[in-house]
């Protein structure tokens, strides 16, 4: 099977994904106090895919962009589905707490501003970026 | 994907999302500062129990039916309304307001109200709401007591209910007809005076000393509603009890609340005194804490001193040789005594190590020994330095009211002024989860708690006297003294003075004590200490300028 180039784009992408992988490692194995499937196997599932992602796009294997792909929209899924958690969160309880609502709306939209850039902008930019490079391979 | 649909399907999204958002905080929102044109709610409670309901038109006269002598008639009317999730029990309790909102609930063609005092009344507003192991202090606790109380009324059962009946949340606010006692209103702090703040003191000495049974042990945990003692027990909070009566007997001269001081220390020494090792320890079972140890010596020193007797002379050395004998190389205390095995276990739990080192500082005063005084300082050393350093230390704290106590009690004799620097750091940190109520709370969900602001004030209370001794600044102590002042003010406004008796089997049994918060108000004995020696260590204070 044929190779796909090491471009810097790639590199980046990798380095990328490794970080995603320890942040949502982080983030779900650490941060979060106790085990739940719901959570724990998406999560083992999206960290594996971009460690995989990682190793593919750094030696170039022509299945890279394959698994780059499933990562992405895992990511993406995941990343849009926690952003509208956290915002019919954030109406339903400043709607009923009111006022006192806005300290936890707050850390809710700290939490949404963590999310967004990790979780939605960067995969939808690595889908973007395996369907431009697509036809040139 | 093509770029084109993943940027339109990205943009839908957003666009949804945002009117779902906006759509669900408009429904559920209610607005309580609207007129009260709502229906009149009006309830009679007689002891802790509503013995009538009547529900009426806003401008309909009241109802004539009699409410006598020992009947509390209390007239609301409904503000606003909205929406609740009655499907979850977790829902339904993150969409309701503690202490402020109500339950609306229509079955079969009929209306039933439930008031935030039924709520209280059926149990369904203490406690904390839990998700899983996870403690999420939000809402009410036990709504499910709630839906038991609906259900009994509609006679029927709570599936039913819930499957059939349309429920709304609602705010009420009280009429102008409206006979309960004000309880909960914000106390200016201006208003807090020596007069004021010696009959607070005096009240919750009295609550405590009442609530002590002739042997010596105490009403642990009251219920309001039903005046019943709630099971558990804490041999370190009744040593604290002891040591705030005893505070109170000295500082008052209070005879009946030094008598019941020295039952209560009686119980501890006679009867719950153990032998751990080479030493004499307080506590019951295998595994006992430093705690009680620390906290009797507290209220035999105090009893000591106040020249209610002598006779706790032995119990004070023997209890700060135990202590001494628990401390490790770095000046930090082992927490536990395995008695089965006959060692220390170095382990630590919250609050020890502060109550140990301030009782060796008492200690010594009493029985000299310089191996006491040079224990708390080693201590003290080890709680400022070393156990508190880690990334962030600058930012964050534990509980440290006991850390405190003991630096303003060994300043007289050793002054320790990096403990000094850490409790006004401390102070800035509790200023800035200070609540505009004057109480302290990290969660802006759910009400401040009492004894958090009793615990927190007698600490800046300590701190402030001792800032003043130290020759600190005028700015930094004008903000302790409007710390403290803050958290008396919303102290005040909790204490039982009578309180909510329409809620009280027995309000002359719960007068004077304070309760956990404004929706758990069952009295538990470490309130009043903790309240009463922030208001005790203020006073002193005011009368020393």
């Amino acid at each position: 099977m044929p190779e796909n180039p090491r471009t810097s784009a790639a590199t980046a992408f990798a380095i990328g994904n490794l970080s995603v992988a320890a942040l949502v490692a982080g983030g779900v194995f650490v941060a979060l106090p106790w085990r739940w499937w719901v959570v724990d196997a998406p999560a083992g599932v999206a960290i594996a895919l971009l460690l995989v992602s990682s190793v593919g796009l750094l030696w170039g294997k022509s299945w890279g962009d394959d698994v780059l792909r499933a990562s992405a929209l895992l990511l993406l899924v995941a990343g849009l589905v926690l952003v509208a958690a956290l915002t019919m969160a954030i109406s339903f309880l400043t709607g009923v707490h009111g006022v006192l609502g806005q300290g936890v709306a707050v850390g809710y939209l700290v939490l949404v501003a963590i999310v967004v850039p990790y979780l939605v902008v960067f995969p939808s930019v690595q889908l973007v970026w395996i369907r431009r490079r697509a036809p040139a391979d | 994907m093509e770029p084109g649909r993943l940027r339109l399907f990205l943009v839908v999204y957003a666009v949804a999302l945002v009117a779902t958002a906006a759509g669900v905080h408009l429904a559920t929102r209610v607005d309580d500062s609207r007129p009260a044109d709502g229906v009149r709610i009006t309830s009679h409670w007689e002891k802790g129990r509503r013995t009538a309901r009547f529900v009426g038109a806003p401008d309909a006269p009241l109802p004539e039916a009699a409410c006598g002598k020992g009947c509390v008639r209390a007239v609301e009317r409904v503000v606003d309304e909205g929406p609740v999730p009655a499907f979850s029990d977790v829902l339904l309790g993150i969409a309701l307001v503690p202490g402020r909102d109500g339950l609306k609930v229509t079955y079969e063609g009929r209306t039933e109200y439930g008031t935030p005092d039924d709520l209280v009344a059926w149990g369904a507003a203490a406690g904390k709401p839990r998700l899983g192991k996870v403690n999420i202090k939000l809402g009410l606790a036990r709504v499910d007591k709630a839906l038991e109380a609906f259900a009994k009324t509609f006679g029927t059962d709570v599936e039913t209910l819930r499957a059939n009946a349309s429920f709304r949340r609602i705010v009420v606010r009280p009429d102008p007809a409206d006979g309960r006692e004000k309880f909960g209103a914000p106390v200016a702090p201006d208003q807090i005076d020596v007069a004021r703040l010696q009959h607070a003191i005096e009240l919750a000495g009295r609550y405590l000393a009442r609530n002590t049974r002739k042997n010596g042990s105490m009403r642990y945990d009251v219920d309001i509603i039903t005046a019943k003692t709630k099971p558990g027990y804490s041999f370190p909070r009744h040593a604290g009890a002891t040591y705030y009566m005893a505070e109170v007997a000295a500082y008052s001269g209070h005879k009946f609340v030094g008598r019941a001081a020295l039952r209560a220390a009686s119980y501890l020494r006679d009867r719950r005194t153990q032998i751990c090792g080479q030493h004499e320890c307080v506590g019951k079972g295998r595994i006992l804490t430093i705690g009680s140890s620390a906290l009797a010596i507290l209220a035999y020193v105090e009893l000591t001193k106040a020249g209610l007797t002598d006779d706790y002379n032995d119990a004070i050395r023997a209890g700060a040789a135990f202590l001494r004998a628990q401390q490790r190389e770095d000046g930090e205390f082992m927490h536990f005594y395995d008695r089965k095995e006959g060692r220390p276990l170095d382990k630590q739990g919250q609050y020890y190590t502060g109550e140990a080192t301030l009782a060796l500082v008492r200690a010594f005063e009493v029985t000299g020994d310089p191996a006491d005084l040079e224990a708390a300082r080693r201590a003290l050393t080890y709680i400022v330095g070393p156990g508190w350093r880690f990334f962030g230390d600058h930012y964050v704290y534990a509980q440290e009211h006991w850390t405190c106590q003991a630096l303003e009690a060994i300043w007289t004799h050793a002054p320790h002024p990096d403990a000094l620097d850490f409790c006004l750091r401390y102070q800035a940190f509790n200023r800035a989860i200070q609540d505009p109520n004057g109480g302290y709370t990290m969660n802006p969900f759910h009400p401040a708690s009492f004894t958090g602001a009793g615990s927190r004030t007698e600490a800046a209370a300590a701190t402030l006297v001792t800032a003043v001794r130290a020759g600190v600044d005028k700015a930094q102590t004008d903000l302790l003294d409007d710390q403290v002042r803050r958290g008396i003010a919303f102290l005040l406004s909790a204490q039982y003075d009578p309180g909510p008796t329409h809620l009280m089997r027995r309000p002359k049994r719960m007068f004077g004590g304070f309760p956990g918060s404004p929706v758990d108000l069952a009295v538990r004995i470490d309130m009043p200490q903790h309240a009463g020696s922030g208001m005790l260590r203020y006073v002193r204070y005011l009368e020393s300028l």
